[in-house]
């Protein structure tokens, strides 16, 4: 490579500015999909009244109250919950040094499941009603919610108290993890296995996440924690990149690894928590996105970290609009399709190997 | 003065692992500890940068006390090259310039590019600097690992068994950078290593560790069968030849 003595080498700056391409070129494809996904549906919207509906904000417009109230909160909560999801991912994965590191996995979503099921099931809060053209409605949405997010919170405190006493190493965080989410998993069969069929209808729909479920509050509440828990995982990129490099070398940097994985711990499954709690469990995006991005466009934090939000926000937002579409009138929960979706394209990625 | 122990005592659990440890290191001088597996000399040069609390005693680089300093200093000060090193999926330019991270406070300064340009041309390394780590041999990655150390512009370049897992080539390698470096900058190194003859070619001054302790301390004369049967239970013998000393297992070594 040709060194310039202060200047960045070129070789240097196309290879950067190749990850920059890759990071402007999906948030095209995301905008992109955002005016998609509020056109199609039971009722096709051309593209061009929607650019109109959404950005002249025309309130006489034949298509206003679709648009604002229904498709656009819906695309948006798709946007911010898969960006979410996959920031607090590829957070987990770093600080945990763990391929395998989601919200899912380290079983933050079992404990929401748990917390619901509790819910409904013994605090009564939620008998099913329909599954057709609009959601399933729990009696008390709030209350479900409420302790779904309760119990997200107990999950994460269990496992930064064992990790309190063993200390912050990636393997016990991890491993609490694991059994923290079977446990809930079991609590939850056994919350269950006595409920009546309308509680358990209620318990497993909402356990099919969903982004339809959110209103403009919900949406604005859990966007403004996304916004806040990114910026403070961009702010960490450096450190995120040497403890990449293994413990050691990264205290040698000067990085405090133990409070940077705590406070990641707190910040990714507070985000994590917010989200499940409001839409429920919605899998995989947080474990596959960051490998879809990895694969892409490198570990390199200072790129990853934004790369995964746009990639998140393109996977649950594509997988939102599908699962609108197959089976229209018909509307399948998000969560069934993000599996769908994401599973072939990381297969394809995991044979294809890196990109150079 | 670049380093400066005194009374350094560290516990790990109700273990001693280190005790009444004291000795200093000069500018432009290497210092090689040597000692038998889990004697604490990893332990020792974990202690320097903080990587480890000590129990007790101080610590001095320069004039400043490590205990008082913040991480971020420390790494200001003090180098380290881990043992072993995470290959990700960076390229080496990138794992390079992580050296600079204590001086980072938001994007990388022009100052930072001009020292990672320096080093790589210093260390020869224009060929490798775009290549990912995680497609590295040993010898390349070890060579990426004391680059980002010496980006760190520390005063003290700590190094814990920087040549183990290379071949004899790469081991001369290696040790040769970290001898133009010292030599060349106002910077010291303290090195942990087994191989005692690589040791002797390439550190001014031994410190030999026994059951937690310091055992001898010195120059190349504390290289002695005497010492060497002490604190390795090994009986060698001791050449002198025309490039200097030689350790040699002696005969009884091997019935």
């Amino acid at each position: 490579m040709h060194l310039n003595g202060g200047q960045i080498p070129d070789e240097y700056k196309k290879y950067t500015g190749r990850k920059i391409s890759i990071i402007i070129a999906g948030i095209i494809v995301l905008f992109l999909l955002l005016i998609l996904s509020i056109s199609v549906g039971a009722v096709s919207i051309p593209f061009y009244d929607v650019f109109q509906t959404i950005f002249l904000q025309q309130k006489s417009d034949q298509w206003y109250t679709i648009i604002w109230n229904i498709r656009l909160p819906q695309a948006l909560t798709g946007i911010v919950a898969g960006a979410g999801l996959a920031v607090a991912g590829v957070a987990m994965q770093s600080i945990l040094r763990n391929p395998l590191g989601s919200p899912y996995t380290l079983g933050i979503s079992n404990a929401a499941a748990f917390g619901a099921a509790f819910s409904v099931i013994i605090l009564g809060t939620g008998t099913m009603h329909s599954t057709g053209g609009d959601a399933i409605v729990l009696d008390n949405p709030y209350i479900t919610t409420i302790v779904a997010f309760f119990f997200c919170l107990v999950a994460t405190a269990v496992i930064l108290f064992i990790s309190k006493i063993r200390g912050s190493s990636p393997e016990v965080m991890v491993l609490a993890g694991v059994a923290i989410g079977s446990l809930f998993t079991a609590g939850t069969m056994f919350l269950q296995y006595f409920a009546d069929d309308n509680q358990l209808a209620a318990v497993v729909f909402w356990s099919f996440g969903d982004v339809g479920r959110a209103d403009w509050g919900e949406l604005i509440l859990m966007g403004v924690v996304t916004i806040v828990c990114s910026l403070y995982f961009i702010i960490n990129m450096w450190n995120y990149n040497a403890i990449d490099a293994g413990d050691e070398t990264a205290k040698g940097l000067g990085v405090n690894v133990e409070r940077i994985r705590l406070v990641g711990m707190i910040v990714s499954s507070f985000l994590s928590a917010i989200i499940v709690s409001f839409l429920g469990v919605i899998g995989f995006v947080g474990l596959v996105c960051p490998h879809i991005t990895r694969r892409l466009i490198g570990d390199d934090h200072r790129f990853l970290i934004p790369g995964t939000i746009v990639c998140g926000g393109i996977l649950l937002l594509a997988s939102d609009t599908a699962a609108r579409l197959i089976l229209a009138p018909h509307i399948l929960p998000v969560a069934i399709l993000t599996a769908f979706m994401g599973a072939p394209v990381f297969i394809y990625l995991l044979i294809k190997g890196y990109t150079r | 003065m670049i380093l400066n122990i005194e009374g350094l005592e560290f516990h790990y659990k109700s273990r001693e692992v280190l005790n009444d440890i004291s000795f200093s290191v000069e500018k432009n001088e290497i210092l090689t500890i040597l000692g038998p597996n889990g004697v604490g000399k990893t332990t020792l040069l974990k202690c320097i940068n903080r990587i480890h609390h000590p129990k007790s005693g101080s610590i001095l680089v320069g004039d400043r006390d490590i205990m008082k300093m913040t991480l971020p200093d420390i790494a200001k000060k003090v180098g380290y090259v881990a043992q072993s090193c995470e290959k990700g999926r960076l390229t080496a330019y990138d794992a390079i310039l992580l050296g600079r991270k204590p001086h980072i406070t938001w994007s990388v300064s022009e100052k930072d590019i001009r020292m990672v340009d320096a080093v790589i041309n210093r260390l020869h390394m224009q060929e490798l600097s775009m290549r990912y780590i995680d497609e590295m041999s040993g010898g390349e990655l070890q060579k990426v690992s004391i680059a980002r150390a010496i980006v760190q512009e520390p005063s003290l370049m700590l190094l814990d068994e920087p040549t183990s897992s290379l071949d004899l080539k790469n081991q001369q390698e290696i040790l040769r950078i970290v001898s133009e470096v010292v030599k060349g900058h106002n910077v010291s190194a303290v090195m942990t290593m087994h191989d005692i003859n690589t040791a002797l070619r390439f550190s001014d001054r031994f410190l030999m560790l026994k059951d937690n302790r310091i055992f001898a301390a010195g120059g190349p004369e504390v290289i002695t069968p005497e010492n060497i049967k002490q604190v390795y239970d090994v009986d060698v013998d001791v050449e002198f030849l025309k490039s200097g000393p030689v350790v040699i297992p002696s005969q009884a070594a091997f019935v």
